[in-house]
């Protein structure tokens, strides 16, 4: 799956198993275990794989987390 | 996983045939199954004559087998369909005419069974990493 973040930062936090993310903006790939979180600080698409049933909740700025969360399902981003 | 084995029997490819195969296969699971490109890999092996049997008869023509790995639980049903869909179209267009049947299958392994860097990915899962 993949985002694209038009108004950044957007925070990637991986609450469940385990997944590779890259960021078209900035080199290298970053890989989040459960509990740990990725700041897509620049415009661009960020892409995600999930190594394992996992979940991923997307916050931004000023927006409550309860309010943006969000399943891996199937490769896919859903609300949960 | 991600990853793909592709079987040949009675099949000679050229090397570079060969080569646009296994890219052929990587852009297929990326395509129909989201796999990032640049972490999949693809063996394409080509076995001896006699080895292949189908009804306890060797194969007189070309046989073909595609098994693809992936983490159990990160696929959908119609994402695997339509990988194998795919798949059948790349082996008749690179190995035509194929003995049938040709099998394709999509193994899903649990967290506990694969990993890298010496760890399984359930507890890579776990573990805290820098970044």
């Amino acid at each position: 799956m993949s985002v694209v973040v038009k108004e950044p930062p957007l925070v990637f936090e991986c609450t469940q198993g385990l997944v590779w993310l890259t960021h078209d903006a900035v080199p290298g790939d970053h890989i989040l275990a459960t509990g740990q979180r990725f700041v897509a600080s620049a415009r661009g698409r960020v892409v995600a794989y999930a190594f394992a049933a996992s979940r991923v909740h997307l916050s931004e700025r000023d927006v409550p987390r309860e309010a943006r969360t969000y399943k891996e399902d199937g490769g896919c981003l859903s609300h949960e | 996983m991600p990853f793909a084995r592709v079987t040949l029997s009675g099949i000679e490819l050229a090397p570079a045939r060969r080569e646009e195969l296994a890219r052929r296969v990587a852009e297929t699971m990326r395509d129909a199954l989201g796999t990032p490109y640049r972490l999949t890999a693809v063996f394409v092996e080509e076995l001896s004559g006699g080895s292949w049997t189908v009804g306890g008869q060797v194969a007189q023509r070309g046989a073909a087998h595609v098994e693809a790995t992936v983490s159990v639980g990160t696929k959908t049903d119609e994402q695997k369909a339509a990988f194998i869909v795919e798949i059948a179209r790349l082996m008749e267009e690179f190995c035509a005419p194929l003995l049938e049947p040709t099998y394709v299958v999509v193994r899903e392994l649990p967290a506990s069974a694969w990993g890298f860097g010496g760890s399984t990915i359930a507890t890579h899962s776990r573990a805290p990493r820098a970044g």
